[in-house]
């Protein structure tokens, strides 16, 4: 992509670096959900964030294609940073695709018309281009011969899977994954998790919120650690799993992996 | 055979079926038997005589010698034109005013409130006499008449619009609607390999170019002022007037909260998704949030249109001659009151279940398929 009008100068741009948020703070009204977050996600990074439950987690990630607003500090993503501005917020979320705990698959429509709802609309690709970018990447999460059913038909694994083919259909340069396989049934995680490996294998950048720890020691390159509203501790999956600094995280762990 | 549940529920049904028509003839048929014993004709010879009724306005042209099937057709137009605009005004304010009061703008949300509450908590027929009230209140004498847009006017007469007359020839016509159908299914064929923004232009081009060639001229008569009156133009009546937008007010308070809640019927996870995708607030609101909002609020939107159709009966009040209004003079005029109230009874029951029909299969065309 050209670089736009909202992009930041170019000698200020990082072109290394895909998210930066520094000092990042956001409340709901007096709870205060997130506190001083400082992270930064390089281009082609893969990394899995984990904490209790109401860390904070979601709304941090939420906060990156701008579901939530943050009240303070700076997000800086692909190069632009986050405003009030509609336009530019338009723009990042047109390359952050965004997959859902809970799918979040258009009802009434086709599992075709989900795929290319976005890139008719908002890319302004002819119809029948936007068909056959969305058979290609149906291809790739395996279910092609779904195209014609409507979401209500599908089993959770293949939404899922479908939810993931309709970000992809967007090309976008990030993918935010919040709890993807945590409305599964146990069977059909395994589905899910091979098409975000085969995904991580080609270099997309990405940030996943989720418990699967074997995911995180196969495709992390970093695992950022969360609780009440704040990063305790990120470190490569080795480190994180055998040594972790901080008792909080050792806790953590323990609950989850008995 | 008789255990058979289903042979038994038929049977069962036959048996229910046969005994109501036959207590409904016992009745028509005593009713009328006791009737004729005291000398009042019965039957509905009437209908074809000359109704001599006055009728103060209406949409169909009615002479008072017309026969009474004539005066009730003439009744029944006007109900049926009057539901007809206050229906698709009030749908169509009630999806702004629903969608408006979920707006984040104080100012926007606020009014469509008050306009809400005020519609849902006044009866109606106050509404009316209210309005009506304002006629000669408000508005000016003809001499003085107003003129908020050009070519509308309204005083204590009521408004004059301008009259818009179609002017074709069967020739034209036909070529048209030739060309149309040729251009619309090549376009049709090719909406594959165009963008979706030629798509429009193209068919916009080819709508200009057929009433081009068929000639199609809209005559637009604007009312002209003399002074004392008005020549041309189409006049609105105050009395059509304000049952037109007193129940265009009242049902579309209901059908905005229908909307409100249809809306909010549809969850979060779908204008999340929306976002994420890059759509815009509009461009979720009528791809993903309106289409399925449909599907939850038509029951409900349904019975309001029956409600409009029933209350359009309120016309009485003001003095417009509506389908009741007629019937009720032609009962009076003739004593036929029987065959008049099973007239009324019958024709109600008609128009509901035909709106009723109407959105049963509508409804079934768009539901969603589910597991
Ligand atoms: N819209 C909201 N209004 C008020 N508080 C909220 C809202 N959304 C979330 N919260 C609160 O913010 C905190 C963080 O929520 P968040 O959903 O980010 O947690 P999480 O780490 O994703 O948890 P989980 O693992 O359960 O999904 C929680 O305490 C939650 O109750
Ligand atoms: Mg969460």
């Amino acid at each position: 992509m050209s670089a736009s009008p909202a992009s930041i100068p170019a000698p200020f741009a990082d072109p290394t670096i895909a998210i930066e948020m520094s000092e990042m703070n956001k409340w709901y009204g007096a709870f205060h959900v997130l506190r001083d977050i400082d992270l930064t996600v390089r281009r082609g990074e893969r990394l899995v964030i984990c904490g209790p439950s109401g860390s904070g987690k979601s709304t941090m990630i939420r906060c990156i294609n701008r579901l939530e607003e943050h009240q303070r500090g700076r997000i800086v993503v692909d190069g632009v940073e986050l405003t009030n501005d509609l336009k530019r917020i338009e723009e990042i979320r047109r390359d952050v695709g965004m997959v859902f705990q809970h799918f979040n698959l258009f009802p009434h429509l086709t599992i075709l018309e989900n795929l290319t709802l976005a890139p008719i609309w908002v890319r302004r690709m002819p119809r029948r281009e936007a068909e056959e970018n969305a058979m290609f990447y149906l291809e790739r999460v395996r279910i092609p011969d779904q195209a014609g059913k409507y979401p209500g038909q599908l089993s959770g694994g293949q939404q899922q899977r479908v939810a993931i083919a309709r970000s992809l259909c967007m090309n976008p340069k990030i993918m935010l994954f919040d709890e993807p396989t945590s409305a599964l049934d146990p069977e059909m995680v395994k589905e899910v998790l091979e098409t975000m490996v085969s995904l991580a294998e080609e270099g997309m950048t990405m940030l996943c919120v989720t418990h699967e720890m074997g995911f995180a020691r196969q495709v992390a390159d970093r695992v950022v650690f969360m609780d009440h509203g704040q990063i305790i501790e990120e470190a490569h999956p080795d480190e994180f799993f055998k040594n972790p600094r901080h008792d909080r995280t050792r806790l953590f762990l323990n609950q989850i992996l008995n | 055979m008789l255990s058979d549940v289903k042979t038994r529920s038929i049977l069962i049904q036959i048996v229910l079926v046969a005994a109501v028509a036959a207590f409904a003839v016992l009745l028509v048929h005593t009713t009328f038997a006791n009737l004729r014993a005291r000398g009042i004709p019965v039957g509905f010879d009437f209908l074809a005589m000359p109704s001599r009724i006055v009728i103060s306005e209406a949409i169909l042209t009615y002479k008072s010698r017309d026969p009474y099937y004539w005066a009730i057709a003439v009744g029944l137009a006007n109900t049926i034109f009057l539901s007809t605009l206050v229906i698709v005004f009030s749908s169509i304010l009630g999806l702004i005013v629903g969608i408006a009061r979920l707006s984040s703008n104080p100012l926007a949300s606020g009014t469509c409130r008050v306009w809400v509450e005020l519609a849902r908590n006044s009866p109606p027929i106050v509404l009316l006499i209210f309005l009506y009230s304002l006629w000669w209140k408000v508005l000016p004498p003809v001499g003085e008449a107003l003129n908020p847009l050009p070519g509308v006017y309204a005083s204590m007469r009521g408004f004059v619009v301008p009259d818009v007359s179609v002017n074709l020839s069967t020739a034209g016509l036909l070529t048209a609607i030739a060309l149309l159908v040729l251009g619309m299914s090549s376009l049709l064929v090719l909406r594959n390999m165009i963008s979706r923004l030629a798509l429009a232009p193209a068919g916009l081009f080819l709508v200009v170019v057929a009433l081009w060639v068929a000639d199609i001229r809209f005559d637009v008569e604007w009312p002209t002022f003399t002074g004392s009156n008005f020549s041309g133009g189409n006049e609105l009546t105050p009395e059509l007037s304000t049952i037109l937008i007193g129940l265009t007010i009242y049902t579309t308070g209901f059908i905005a909260e229908i909307v409100r809640g249809g809306i909010l019927s549809v969850g979060r996870g779908q204008w999340d998704a929306g976002h994420s995708l890059g759509l815009s607030r509009g461009k979720i609101l009528r791809l993903v949030v309106i289409p399925q909002m449909l599907r939850v609020i038509l029951p409900p939107l349904n019975s309001q249109y029956i409600n409009v159709v029933k209350n359009s009966t309120l016309a009485i009040a003001v003095g417009y001659p509506d389908f009741l209004a007629v019937m009720n003079t032609i009962i009076s005029k003739s004593s036929h009151s029987i065959e008049g109230v099973f007239i009324i009874l019958g024709v109600y029951l008609l128009l509901n279940l035909t709106l009723s029909s109407a959105a049963n299969w509508y409804n079934r065309r768009i539901s969603i398929v589910e597991r």
